[in-house]
């Protein structure tokens, strides 16, 4: 994603004129890069959602993974790719991108919440043993 | 040499009433900007404009308890991986999911009220 071509030939000669092509330059641009930033940290935000329902912490990799792809569905589905085609050219790539962020996030809290539980396994041992 | 000189001082004078009138230019949309977050308490003054391709300003002053004038700038840049702001001269932090939401949403109502009321183009 990159901003169009503020050097283009085509900029007026007019103050006016350079100021209105500045702006449908940049209210574009930025609006594309607002949209980009909102939907990937919605991304992550639901993709945290999304883990926390699997609660059984004893779930497979498998079963996360599976969890991980439908959530990466539903938001393909919510975010139509072409539907903001015209301003911000978001690839597949960008969406896998976003899914190996989702993922490592999910990654990261469960492997937080699988510590946490050995070490409260731990605890209830070392006090049973006491 | 004369005529160099003449000719040099109007490509001067041309220059500077080109700057001064996109200046006026960005003042009356700044002015246009500020009203865009709902109406403002006695004593402030608020303008919100974009100054260049990438970069938008919010200015607010005030006068607090004692009657003593406060200033905020926050400057937003935006960059191809995303919105990053200072305040006050600052370090650049990125923006939260909230105020990107609410700094799109002007952005938008900016365009389509700037391009009507000061450059009549329909949106």
């Amino acid at each position: 994603m990159e901003p169009r071509n503020y050097e283009s030939s085509t900029q007026p000669e007019s103050f006016v004129g350079q100021r209105m092509f500045i702006l449908g330059q940049a209210c574009p641009w930025a609006i594309a890069v607002l949209d980009a930033a909102i939907r990937n940290s919605e991304f992550i935000t639901s993709a945290k959602v999304v883990l926390g329902s699997v609660s059984d912490i004893s779930a497979s990799p498998e079963q996360i993974n599976k969890s991980v792809n439908n959530f990466a569905g539903y938001n393909k589905n919510t975010y139509p790719v072409n539907s903001t085609a015209e301003v911000i050219n978001i690839t597949s790539n960008d969406m896998t991108g976003m899914a190996e962020e989702a993922r490592a996030d999910l990654r990261l809290i469960f492997g937080l919440q699988q510590s946490q539980k050995s070490q409260t396994e731990e605890q209830g041992e070392s006090n049973y043993v006491a | 040499m004369l005529r160099k000189l003449k000719n040099q001082i109007i490509a001067q004078n041309k220059a500077l009433k080109s700057a001064n009138a996109y200046r006026e230019l960005i003042r009356q949309e700044a002015i246009i900007g500020g009203t865009l977050f709902g109406a403002l308490p006695k004593g402030h003054r608020r303008d919100f404009f974009c100054l260049d391709e990438h970069t938008w300003i919010w200015h607010e002053e005030w006068l607090d308890h004692s009657g003593e004038r406060q200033i905020r700038t926050t400057r937003y840049d935006v960059r191809p991986s995303g919105v990053v702001k200072i305040q006050d001269g600052n370090t650049y932090r990125a923006i939260n999911p909230a105020e990107a939401r609410n700094l799109r949403e002007a952005i938008g109502l900016y365009y389509k009220r700037v391009m009507s009321e000061l450059y009549c183009q329909p949106n």
